[in-house]
């Protein structure tokens, strides 16, 4: 015991417990690894080896959670830790979600990176050796010369442009809300619903309201264009003056029509986003510019959408990588066609990697690649920003 | 005890009185599991060296095909009571990308895939098991299967044994041609002029969905067919011929004419196949470019046998041997089988005159061996074999003979053109750039 | 308050406010009243091109009924709730851990780290996406519910750690100083002092973890091909080959499919908004 009274023992080294702890890790670490697939069908009799997989990934998860917390265990009665707590106890917190993260996240973009380099079809051989060769810079020459390529491109680029109509008029709806009469909650909640619903739904919803058959657009066509008729079997059949517009069938119209569809959910979160910033618009300083005289357009200009910055970076950002991994409603609605000219980067790279048979997963990765450093502008833009604001902060 | 540390003092004490040290006999215990059943599992072993066992992976849900396919397996057990065997039946579109995992880290004995190019991949990988020795020794497969022997065949050597395949063709409105007094076209001009007739009625000739791209592969296949036969097929599919070809620029003509004169529906290319039997059933449009498996389809949407019928695609350049679309689907063995001897009896088995038609008669389709029996009830069944036994060769179809990447951009471009034909020279032109760098 | 409040206007600019309000509405909800109308219609009203009109049959019963019945719609959200559910648990677990981490302890590379994980956030998916099923197919989780988890928890963790670590951030930092001093150690002031303050921000963050895989497409389409596995938003959509021309089955599953985080967004309409819209305010 020391003079305050506090065991002698706080800053030793425990050994017991960092022994029992190493032991578990080891323990735990060598049955993980031993652990495999034939073995637990064998053992608890699936037919299947398939079948065997997720018990055996759960069985392994059991052992890894062992490990980790012998590592835990041992780490923490270390006197080296007890020493060092505050330096090392972020650490710990941090381990676990990191290493999860850059395993999943981090490490595939690099490897993404290096399969741009190489021409394969996704197979190993019955060795389990890769069947791919490197090729260096092939795939990205093929990229200059893929008149898809450039499609694509463009298309992303029409996205990007358009996708940004939903901050204004996302900020035009929020201004339309922004009153306090009764029931105006359930309207907001109301007008913000499409953003709930998933990509797929409004996706399926738009094209059937596109469909020139049977469609919503087709119905309000109709009525100015096109009659019933009996057709030569005696079926009812509708004929039109003019044809009603097939939006996802025709290359000029189909991207618009998608862009269109994709709109209406980020409108909505641009609006909720608009909304939230209106509500902590400081009232002094638009009463401030009222007795200035501004009003309209001149007070939303220079008193208004200044304190609105924050809202309106959060819709650029949101908005921008809305716009790049456009996936779903082009899966859902078009898959790329008609011939390729909806095509966007993000279902480009799909199609040509996992499309069907395709199996070009460097090619596929050269597009991915693109992509990335396309939208890594806009990360370090993001990042920036943020590190800015951390300056001031501190 | 004491707690040295507060704050972790907890989670360690939790794992010490919750038996911590029991983990290492739980461990022992598990090892002593482990053994036991290693031992039992050597002594299954050795009591089923009589009882082999086979496992087979099969691609389709659908009931009717479900059905045969058990049964199939049912006559194997009974023909050979020493085989355990054991079946797996997927969904046909997982399959197609199951394969690629199932034949290196999980591989059955047998395996269901498609001939033709789209065998290529694996057999070029070595993931599946050459078999040419069994198609030298076996009485079926050396003798009756010669009309689509070809297909089965990479690199000189056979992969698999195909169970059915179907025939392609123009299906059409009986009561439509009828009421115009139309008769089943034989040649291009009877057809332009069949065209003619319908539009004047206000019928749309043909009906398509080109959505999912390939049905219009089945209409550019049946004009290159009929108009440069099938070397040049084969030869362009394979890469050795350009589209810049004036023989693909032939075809292309053909199909412009087609397309001017046979318009089909409009906003085909938001539908698939099935979309577009609606018109069809309708009464709008009068002909479909399809496979016999739609058949089923027509009579979903009410049509009554006797509103429907089959003819061979019209002949175009006069004299020229006549090919026909055939897609079959077959069996393979993946090179890491553990059961070879049983799957290769298995695949004797299905060659078999007796199960091939029987299989084929379940699930309305034909059966790839010569001495099988076919539904002689069945018209379109009976038209077909009488269509295909009598071709000159079969064709799977433009995106199985074709390699992927080709056919992707093959089919693309056949959509721009059904849609625009002016953008002929573009599509052609890219074509070539596609082929230079695919083959 | 920006604009001026409707009810400083004229009587007649309130009145039409309030008419131009449920018109408004009406417009922006079309698609969604449309197909909510398809999905309750008898067939026939679909091929005579009836959409607007009343129903001449009210089949709402019938055709939900017969989305569970001929399909497997009930499965498929029973699938979407066990991938929703862990993924939600675990990535939301992981973030307040590596949230407090990066918030509350001053250390060089806290900041670098911290970009990391919101960068990952930010990347195109197509750039994981050949890697991921490797990895998988490596685990021997392929092909698996468990092995889409594993990806979304990861995934998800870099979200959910940004909005942690920036709500731990306005944490009053003092609290944790003081309680250092008087020698709680650092996992109970993480478990006993900081967790209970974050438990906004936990709630916040589940309702949106929820949505967003709830609706995740792209990585259910790429990890997931066992029909017996498949989520719902998958599963519409290969709904949509099946019931061919179908519409009133193909409107009635894809608003079923909708229907869960609906529910979610309007029960945590208040946690699910601050969610999204946090540094909307400030920064």
């Amino acid at each position: 015991m020391t003079a305050s009274g506090q065991p002698i023992s706080q800053y030793d080294t425990s050994m017991p417990r960092v022994v029992s702890g190493a032991v578990l890790l080891v323990v735990a670490l060598l049955v993980m690894l031993s652990i495999d697939v034939s073995w637990v069908a064998e053992t608890f009799g699936f037919q299947k080896r398939v079948d065997a997989r997720v018990p055996t990934f759960f069985i392994r998860m059991v052992f890894l959670i062992a490990v980790l917390a012998g590592a835990f265990i041992s780490f923490t009665s270390l006197s080296y830790y007890k020493r060092n707590r505050v330096m090392l106890a972020p650490w710990l917190f941090l381990s676990i979600g990191l290493a999860f993260f850059l395993i999943y996240v981090i490490i595939p973009i690099f490897q993404s990176i290096s399969y741009s380099f190489t021409k394969w079809n996704g197979l190993y051989d019955v060795t389990g050796t890769w069947t791919g060769e490197w090729v260096g810079f092939y795939n990205y020459r093929l990229l200059l010369e893929d008149p898809n390529f450039y499609t694509s491109l463009a298309n992303n680029l029409l996205w990007l442009i358009l996708f940004m109509l939903a901050i204004p008029i996302g900020l035009g709806i929020a201004l339309f809300l922004n009153q306090t009469v009764t029931g105006i909650r359930i309207y907001k909640s109301m007008f913000f619903f499409p953003f709930v619903i998933s990509q797929v739904v409004v996706g399926l919803i738009f094209s059937w309201a596109y469909n020139p058959e049977f469609g919503l657009l087709s119905e309000i066509w109709g009525w100015f264009f096109c009659e019933q008729k009996l057709n030569i079997v005696g079926n009812l059949t509708t004929s039109c003056s003019i044809d009603p517009p097939s939006i996802l069938g025709e290359a000029k119209y189909a991207t618009y029509g998608i862009i269109a569809a994709g709109l209406w959910p980020q409108i909505a979160y641009c609006m909720i986003l608009y909304l939230t910033g209106l509500n902590n618009v400081s009232p002094d300083q638009v009463e401030a510019g009222r007795l200035d005289g501004a009003k309209g357009w001149k007070m939303l200009r220079h008193v208004i959408l200044p304190q609105l910055r924050p809202a309106t970076f959060i819709a650029i950002v949101v908005t921008v990588i809305g716009a790049l991994r456009s996936f779903d409603m082009i899966a859902t609605m078009t898959q790329g066609g008609p011939f390729g000219s909806t095509n966007v980067l993000a279902y480009y790279m799909f199609d040509q990697a996992v499309g069907e048979g395709v199996g070009r997963y460097g090619y596929g990765s050269s597009i991915a690649t693109v992509l990335f450093f396309i939208m890594l502008i806009y990360i370090s833009y993001f990042l920036w920003r943020m590190y800015q604001d951390e300056k001031t902060e501190h | 005890m004491v707690f040295i540390d507060p704050d972790i003092g907890s989670t360690f004490s939790l794992f010490e009185e919750s038996g911590f040290f029991n983990w290492e006999e739980n461990l022992m215990y598990k090892s002593l599991i482990r053994a036991t059943t290693a031992v039992s599992a050597a002594a299954l072993l050795a009591t089923s060296a009589w009882a082999s066992d086979l496992v087979v992976t099969y691609d389709d849900l659908n009931p009717a095909p479900k059905k045969a396919f058990e049964t199939v397996i049912e006559a194997f057990k009974k023909a050979n009571p020493d085989i355990n065997v054991t079946t797996n039946i997927t969904d046909r579109e997982a399959h197609k990308s199951a394969i690629r995992n199932a034949l290196l880290n999980d591989a059955p004995d047998v395996i269901t895939w498609y001939p033709g190019n789209r065998m290529g991949p694996f057999v070029d990988a070595g993931l599946f098991m050459d078999i040419s020795d069994l198609w030298g020794s076996d009485p079926n497969l050396s003798d009756k299967f010669n009309a689509i022997k070809a297909t089965m065949t990479r690199d000189g050597k056979q992969w698999g044994v195909p169970y059915s395949f179907y025939q392609w063709g123009v299906y059409y409105r009986k009561d439509i041609f009828d009421k115009l007094s139309l008769s089943e076209p034989k040649t291009w001009a009877d057809m332009l002029g069949a065209c003619d007739k319908m539009t004047a009625a206000g019928v749309t000739p043909f009906t398509i969905g080109t959505k999912y791209l390939w049905t219009a592969a089945g209409v550019f296949d049946y004009l290159n067919l009929r108009t440069n036969g099938y070397e040049v097929h084969n030869d362009l599919t394979a890469g050795k011929i350009k589209y810049t070809d004036p023989r693909i620029r032939a075809t292309f003509a053909k199909w412009g004419e087609l397309l001017e004169r046979c318009a089909p529906i409009k906003n085909h290319a938001t539908m698939s196949w099935q979309d577009a039997i609606a018109p069809f059933a309708k009464g709008d449009a009068a002909m479909y470019v399809m496979g016999n498996f739609s058949v089923a389809a027509y009579k979903d949407a009410g049509l009554k046998d006797e509103q429907i019928d089959f003819f061979q695609f019209p002949e175009i350049t006069p004299g020229l041997a006549r090919a026909e679309e055939a897609p079959a689907d077959a069996f393979f063995i993946p090179a890491k089988a553990k059961n070879v001897e049983n799957a290769k009896k298995f695949m004797a088995f299905i060659a078999t005159p007796k199960i091939q038609g029987d299989w084929n008669k379940a699930i309305g389709q034909l059966p790839p061996n010569s001495a099988a029996e076919v539904n002689k009830d069945d018209k379109f069944i009976v038209e077909g074999m009488q269509t295909l036994s009598t071709a000159s060769g079969l064709a799977q179809f433009y995106d199985r003979d074709a390699p992927a990447a080709m056919a992707k951009a093959g089919m693309e471009g056949f959509q721009k053109f059904m849609l625009d034909p002016s953008t002929l020279e573009e599509v052609l032109t890219n074509l070539d750039k596609v082929q230079a760098e695919v083959y | 308050m920006f604009p001026a409040p409707i009810e400083k206007s004229t009587s007649s600019v309130q009145t039409a406010y309030k008419v131009a309000l449920p018109v408004a509405l009406l417009l922006w909800l079309l698609p969604l009243i449309a197909i909510f109308l398809t999905s309750i219609r008898p067939a026939v009203d679909i091929n005579t091109g009836n959409v607007f009109g009343i129903p001449s049959e009210f089949n709402l019963i019938e055709n939900y009924s017969a989305v569970f019945q001929q399909t497997d719609a009930w499965r498929y959200m029973v699938n979407t709730l066990i991938i929703t559910l862990p993924t939600m648990i675990i990535s939301v677990g992981l973030a307040c851990l590596t949230g407090y981490a990066l918030a509350i302890y001053k250390f060089k590379s806290a900041l670098p780290i911290f970009f990391v994980f919101v960068a990952g956030n930010f990347v195109p998916f197509q750039i994981l996406m050949l890697p991921v099923i490797d990895l998988s197919n490596r685990l021997d989780i392929y092909n698996t519910v468990p092995g889409l988890v594993m990806f979304h928890a990861a995934f998800q963790t870099g979200f959910c750690t940004l909005f942690m670590r920036n709500f731990m951030k306005a944490l009053p930092f003092e609290l944790i100083e003081s309680a250092r001093i008087e020698g709680v150690g650092e996992f109970r002031i993480f478990w006993h002092l900081v967790l209970p303050l974050v438990r906004p921000a936990i709630a916040a963050l589940a309702v949106l973890i929820f949505t967003f895989i709830w609706n995740d497409f792209f990585w259910a389409t790429v990890m997931i091909q066992d029909d017996a596995s498949l989520p719902i938003t998958v599963g519409v959509r290969s709904l949509n080959g099946e019931f061919v021309q179908q519409w009133q089955l193909i409107s009635a599953a894809s608003l079923l499919a909708a229907v869960p985080p609906v529910i979610m967004f309007f029960l945590m309409q208040k946690h699910f908004i601050a969610g999204l819209t946090l540094g909307a305010t400030k920064g």
